[in-house]
């Protein structure tokens, strides 16, 4: 298969908006894994995912000549699967009340312990990700995004399409919570926020 | 300037972007400010390590996607534009070209090699400093392109200076040395120094240990004793021949080659098995998918472990990388 490896992102991106099937295939290939996990957050049911998904790139291929070719790919087809996902769901549930949070996301932390071999970096984090767990949507969203996706807080906001002050508020406030939920005896977690 | 990272807990890291970024993906970057930090404050190196394993383990649950059923929902967004996909095109043979020779350095009890007036670098370019604290050997590439193989309970420091590779070894490691007649790698220990210009060694260096020697497999290197700080003359190793280093004679022995079992054709999963333990590092690889996958390696098979490993990707289709000292190859079969 012509794979086009060691381009950056943004030089697929350009070459995709100026009608390059190669490197949209390129594209597809590189993001498919990383949508499915993120849409995988929004619903349980594989082949609505799967439907988005594809919705997304044919969508994106269709209209690539109106598309900006200076923004990074990744946090575009994020925000397109996230919108698309919601509006799917939303219709299929007919309603969305208002008393719910209005992201559908919910992920589940846990360890993969082949990396831990001792009983107290087991424990703590066994508890990090307890806490984790028991975060709202958003504030898990946002925490998914940013340190398990890598994305900016600027990516954050076009994903989700919130303000950068939103951003940094549910970040703050999920590791308000992390510390003060901290079980007393356990290492102090004393967080420090750059964000 | 950084955060307090000294006055950090294994939580704290945990949740810095900078440390987690270095963890996930290093860049030379990071690895040279984490390196250099980690020397400065060696003290926190068991709250990193910690910390490290954290980022690690820590992890979102992510739903199931079989390879190919990834590959059928791509190949269906990519038929549904009504463009044609091109048909896979296999490599089934690279021949292994590049010259290897292995040089086994067994270094006796003694004196450290940082010795004022022994050999003292100039301090032009920074070291970077690897250890291995692990129970098992750790596969680490440097700058230059060399691999080595650092072994439990080993330390080493390198530096890629102006006219020449330096390494100053405590431990044993396996070096392929990556080829540059312009820059020949001289590995320094309390016994001795080795130069070779572009090849393939072992060099150990336990302190329990009397003996120290040198072997050498295929290529050849000089190697200079060191008695009350001054080098000997250098001794040339043709393959086979090993240079013992006892408490009070230095003699050149015939050695046993280290034979590399590699089979002509075999399934890749087969080779990295092979190359596993030839090595003695771990690679990571899904046994079932790469028992379907035929490569073809020559006898001589005188590639660096990279190269080797590069070029079996390549042939089978799948990408490799290097994590923790250790190899993890994904690929979907080839079927």
């Amino acid at each position: 298969m012509g794979r086009i490896t060691g381009q950056t992102e943004e030089w697929l991106w350009t070459q995709v908006v100026a009608g390059d099937s190669l490197a949209y295939e390129e594209l597809v290939h590189r993001h498919y894994t990383l949508l499915y996990q993120y849409g995988g957050k929004f619903s349980r049911d594989k082949a609505l995912v799967k439907d988005c998904i594809q919705d997304v790139f044919l969508t994106l291929w269709e209209s690539r000549h109106a598309l900006n070719a200076s923004i990074p790919p990744k946090p575009y087809l994020l925000a397109s699967l996230r919108r698309r996902i919601h509006r799917v769901v939303s219709y299929d549930r007919l309603v969305f009340d208002a008393f719910q949070e209005d992201t559908l996301f919910d992920a589940d932390f846990g360890i993969e312990d082949r990396w831990i071999h001792e009983e107290e970096t087991l424990r703590t984090a066994a508890e990090i990700t307890r806490l984790l767990n028991q975060l709202p949507a958003r504030q898990k969203e946002v925490i998914y995004l940013k340190f398990f996706q890598n994305l900016s807080r600027e990516e954050i906001v076009d994903v989700m399409q919130i303000t950068p002050q939103s951003v940094s508020n549910l970040l703050q406030k999920s590791f308000k919570w992390l510390r003060e939920y901290w079980p007393a005896g356990m290492t102090l977690p004393f967080f420090l926020l750059s964000c | 300037m950084h955060p307090p990272y000294h006055r950090y807990t294994a939580e704290q890291f945990l949740w810095d972007e900078s440390f987690r970024d270095w963890v996930v993906s290093p860049t030379p970057a990071s690895e040279q400010f984490w390196q250099t930090w980690l020397e400065e404050h060696p003290e926190k190196e068991a709250i990193v390590r910690q910390a490290a394993r954290l980022v690690r383990a820590v992890q979102p649950a992510e739903p199931l996607l079989a390879d190919e059923e990834r590959e059928e929902a791509i190949a269906q967004i990519l038929s549904a534009r009504g463009d044609t996909i091109r048909p896979l095109r296999r490599h089934r043979f690279l021949p292994w070209t590049a010259a290897a020779a292995v040089v086994i350095l067994l270094l006796g009890a003694g004196f450290w090699f940082f010795r004022p007036g022994v050999v003292t670098p100039p301090p032009t370019v920074a070291f970077r400093e690897f250890t291995n604290s692990h129970e098992t050997a750790r596969l680490i590439r440097l700058e230059d392109g060399t691999t080595l193989v650092l072994q439990p309970g080993s330390r080493l420091r390198w530096r890629n200076g102006a006219d020449k590779r330096e390494v100053f070894l405590s431990g044993e490691a396996f070096f392929e040395v990556a080829r540059d007649t312009t820059h020949p790698f001289w590995v320094y220990t309390a016994r001795s120094a080795t130069r070779v210009v572009g090849t393939s060694f072992i060099v150990r260096e336990y302190q329990s240990e009397k003996r120290a020697s040198v072997q050498v497999k295929t290529g050849k290197v000089a190697v200079y004793t060191r008695r009350s700080g001054s080098l000997s003359a250098e001794t040339i190793l043709t393959p086979n021949q090993q240079l013992v280093m006892g408490p009070s004679a230095t003699n050149v022995e015939k050695s046993l080659p280290v034979p590399e079992v590699l089979r002509e054709e075999a399934p890749a999963a087969e080779v990295f098995n092979d190359l596993s333990r030839y090595y003695g590092i771990a690679i990571h690889y899904d046994q079932e998918t790469m028992q379907q996958c035929p490569v073809v390696v020559p006898r001589q098979a005188t590639m660096h472990l990279l190269e080797k490993i590069e070029a079996i990707c390549l042939a089978i289709n799948a990408s490799y990388e290097l994590r923790d000292g250790q190899l993890f190859i994904s690929g979907k079969g080839c079927q």
